[in-house]
């Protein structure tokens, strides 16, 4: 089958993949995990629990209209954090839940609850950077009578990472689960994206799905992953940066959100464990990893035998589009799907100096924008002109500032252009 | 429980470790087979000029930015750069006070009023060309003809203008043309030696497709329309593709990345218009060396053919 793929991006000199891939390993629970009552888009969910509350795994512990929050572990409540900060910087309360040391029965509350009813009560929110709640995703799909799903089962910048390891383990589940969603968004048609270049890894992928979803191998171009470069490719289509795929008929989801809905319908299990990948400076090749919600990143990393001395930047995503995080203490959440690791040698320090014109960043930009332009006014404090230039349509996946010749921190200039001008439009209303 | 050590910065957090120095190598070596052919072919009077050229333009570039206390560029090597660039479209004979103009007016009034490379409207190096050219059109045709070719001592193009296609095809043939074995600028004669670099460019990705092939495409069909279906005599298409400077305007000129274009469609109706240009200027204009005005030309174009760009994704 040849890649479906799209004008522009990286073909980057991605780290060799594996022979072999590194199998999804489940992380033994930790002594003691945080959960921040928030991990989605939308409103923070209340907590229902108090400190010094015994808790079976899997209770609920936070709950909002669309989302909800579980314990990760068995054991008691030992702190109720009014304001803990998220990587984002964003400060929401948390629950930190002491364990006890063995997991014990798990709560039994999902049973008997019909097929939405579990999913609101799985706590399962969707992909690795949106954080919508899968409830509010079915919800809108339905909404919007969408007529296509697709399951995204591409992760950024690693062929042989976690998600290409758990459609490789749990192909059967998966698709299970691809079922369930095409049911309860009513699409007619389902497709999983895929990179061409896992599908040596993927031997029993095909036979596992069912005849009704058709399995699409993507390019391995940075950023295929992205939903606006998957629509784009798999069904000849695009839609406005700004809006949704909903609008043109077509839900994405991902594969780990199939995998979770499937556990959630057909074994009453809630969203505890989160696969992540972990690659960079201290590890060969990526490992894949099951954690549990609200481990910290520091244990992680002690657990594939990183040593955090020499660490110079923790990503929770790939090198490209990763958000560089101020400490190793924070836990894992639903958004997290990659630690990239970089050594203090490793960090850059770019000197920018004057843009040469010479369009490379024209070239890669997938969106088809003029990336010097948009950071060009925004550095220079033309506001106006940066947003008449679309710079809402950037979705600062990286490529421009990666070629960029003369170093210029071109997505920092774009944030800073959309973010003043979503003030001066908030102000202005 | 922040932790010091940790660095946050936006993404991306690795890079392609392109450099603007790093593209003036790439140059600078893509020159080099023509360069040194203009050596076998002039003599060390070759040499005599670039080095003249080369350590001007980075002298008065690092003059410039002391008076006006700003950073000394000379390290990204896009003044020693350029110096190499105008030698290549000058005379071997030319005197060495000529060249100091050029390199001057190329770096004080080809970019370092526009705040220096990057921010440049026009190639400097073709502005110093043109300014050369007005002043000392004498000096500018002073040529060193090779060896076994004793007959014509003048430029190809130059011959073509005054005495006519018949007159030109029979004293310089094809190989002679190809090969760079004419009178002419000191690294402009040899098309093979000019393709061999832009190929290298190419294969570097350090330029575009798109400007070089969409200029030898407009020289080309252009002026084979004239050859086939014209009313009088025009010299056939291939002596306009290896003769006059096509070569070195199609990879090293019209591609000055400040000057040219960005969007695909933008570098293909450049490359198109200069090529053309360039024809109409040989065929009909006073002065045999059209490709440089006419690429000179064309960079007044490139703000207005940058707003010819692919419509933005989902718009």
């Amino acid at each position: 089958m040849r890649a479906a793929s799209f004008s522009g991006g990286l073909r980057l000199p991605v780290p060799e993949a594996a022979e072999e891939i590194k199998p999804l390993e489940i992380m033994p629970p930790p002594e003691h995990v945080i959960i921040p009552l928030k991990q989605h888009v939308g409103s923070t969910c209340d907590p229902l629990v108090k400190k010094g509350a015994k808790l079976k795994l899997g209770s609920l512990i936070g709950e909002s209209h669309v989302a909800t929050i579980h314990a990760s572990l068995s054991g008691k409540v030992a702190e109720l954090n009014k304001a803990f900060p998220l990587h984002s910087g964003e400060k929401v309360p948390a629950v930190s839940i002491e364990g006890q040391g063995d997991d014990g029965p798990a709560s039994e509350y999902m049973q008997g609850k019909q097929s939405m009813g579990k999913i609101l009560f799985s706590g399962l929110v969707d992909g690795d950077r949106a954080l919508m709640p899968v409830l509010e995703k079915i919800q809108k799909a339905q909404k919007h009578r969408v007529r296509t799903l697709i399951i995204n089962g591409l992760e950024e910048f690693f062929i042989d990472g976690c998600k290409t390891a758990l459609l490789r383990e749990k192909a059967t589940d998966i698709a299970q689960g691809i079922t369930i969603l095409q049911e309860l968004t009513w699409a007619e048609e389902a497709h999983l994206a895929v990179y061409a270049d896992a599908l040596p890894y993927l031997e029993g992928l095909q036979e596992a799905l069912p005849a009704s979803v058709q399995l699409r191998p993507l390019s391995s171009k940075h950023p295929q992953y992205r939903d606006q470069l998957i629509v784009s490719s798999i069904k000849q289509q695009e839609y406005p940066v700004e809006s949704s795929p909903e609008e043109i008929g077509i839900c994405i989801m991902d594969a780990e959100t199939a995998y979770g809905a499937a556990r959630a319908v057909l074994h009453n299990e809630p969203f505890l464990d989160k696969c992540i990948t972990i690659a960079g400076s201290g590890v060969d090749s990526p490992r894949n990893l099951r954690v549990r919600l609200g481990t910290s990143f520091r244990e992680v990393l002690h657990f594939v035998g990183i040593d955090t001395e020499p660490i110079g930047k923790l990503i929770i995503g790939g090198p490209l589009s990763g958000m560089a995080v101020h400490s190793l203490d924070l836990p894992v959440t639903k958004d997290v799907g990659q630690l990239f690791v970089q050594s203090r040698g490793e960090v850059r320090a770019p000197q920018p100096v004057t843009c040469i014109k010479c369009g490379f960043c024209v070239q890669v930009c997938p969106m088809r924008l003029m990336p010097f332009l948009l950071s060009g006014f925004s550095e220079g404090g033309h506001f106006d002109l940066a947003e008449a230039n679309d710079i809402f349509s950037c979705i600062e996946c990286g490529c421009c500032a990666y070629v960029c010749p003369s170093n210029i921190p071109m997505v920092q200039w774009i944030q800073l252009g959309k973010s003043v001008i979503s003030s001066q439009r908030s102000e202005a209303l | 429980m922040n932790d010091l050590r940790l660095v946050v910065s936006p993404w991306p957090h690795v890079h392609s470790e392109n450099s603007v120095a790093g593209i003036m190598r790439d140059v600078l070596i893509a020159l080099a087979p023509a360069f040194l052919f203009g050596i076998f072919i002039f003599g060390l009077d070759v040499v005599r000029v670039a080095l003249i050229a080369v350590v001007s333009a980075v002298a008065w570039e690092a003059a410039t930015q002391k008076l006006t206390s700003r950073e000394l560029t000379y390290t990204d090597l896009s003044a020693a750069t350029s110096g190499l660039i105008l030698a290549m479209i000058l005379p071997p004979t030319i005197p060495w006070w000529t060249i100091l103009i050029g390199t001057l007016i190329m770096v004080i009034l080809g970019k370092e009023v526009y705040g220096g490379f990057g921010s440049n409207p026009f190639n400097p190096v073709l502005v110093a060309w043109v300014v050369l050219q007005m002043s000392f059109p004498d000096y500018m045709s002073q040529w060193i003809v090779p060896g076994d070719n004793p007959a014509v001592t003048a430029a190809p193009m130059e011959v073509l203008k005054e005495q006519g296609p018949s007159f030109a095809a029979q004293y310089f043939s094809y190989a002679d043309l190809f090969l760079g074995r004419t009178a002419g600028f000191i690294g402009q004669v040899s098309s093979l030696m000019l393709l061999i670099g832009g190929i290298y460019l190419l294969w570097r990705k350090t330029i575009n497709w798109r400007i070089p092939l969409s200029y030898l495409l407009g020289v080309f069909v252009f002026t084979g329309l004239f050859w086939l279906l014209g009313d009088g005599p025009y010299a056939d298409p291939l002596f306009h593709l290896f003769a006059g400077g096509t070569m070195i305007g199609a990879f090293f000129l019209a591609t000055d990345l400040p000057s040219s274009p960005v969007t695909p469609q933008g570098m293909i109706l450049f490359g198109l218009a200069a090529g053309i240009l360039t024809a109409i200027l040989r065929m009909w204009g006073a002065w045999a060396f059209g490709a440089y005005y006419a690429i000179l030309i064309l960079s007044l174009a490139t703000p207005f053919l940058d707003k010819i760009a692919p419509e933005v994704y989902g718009r």
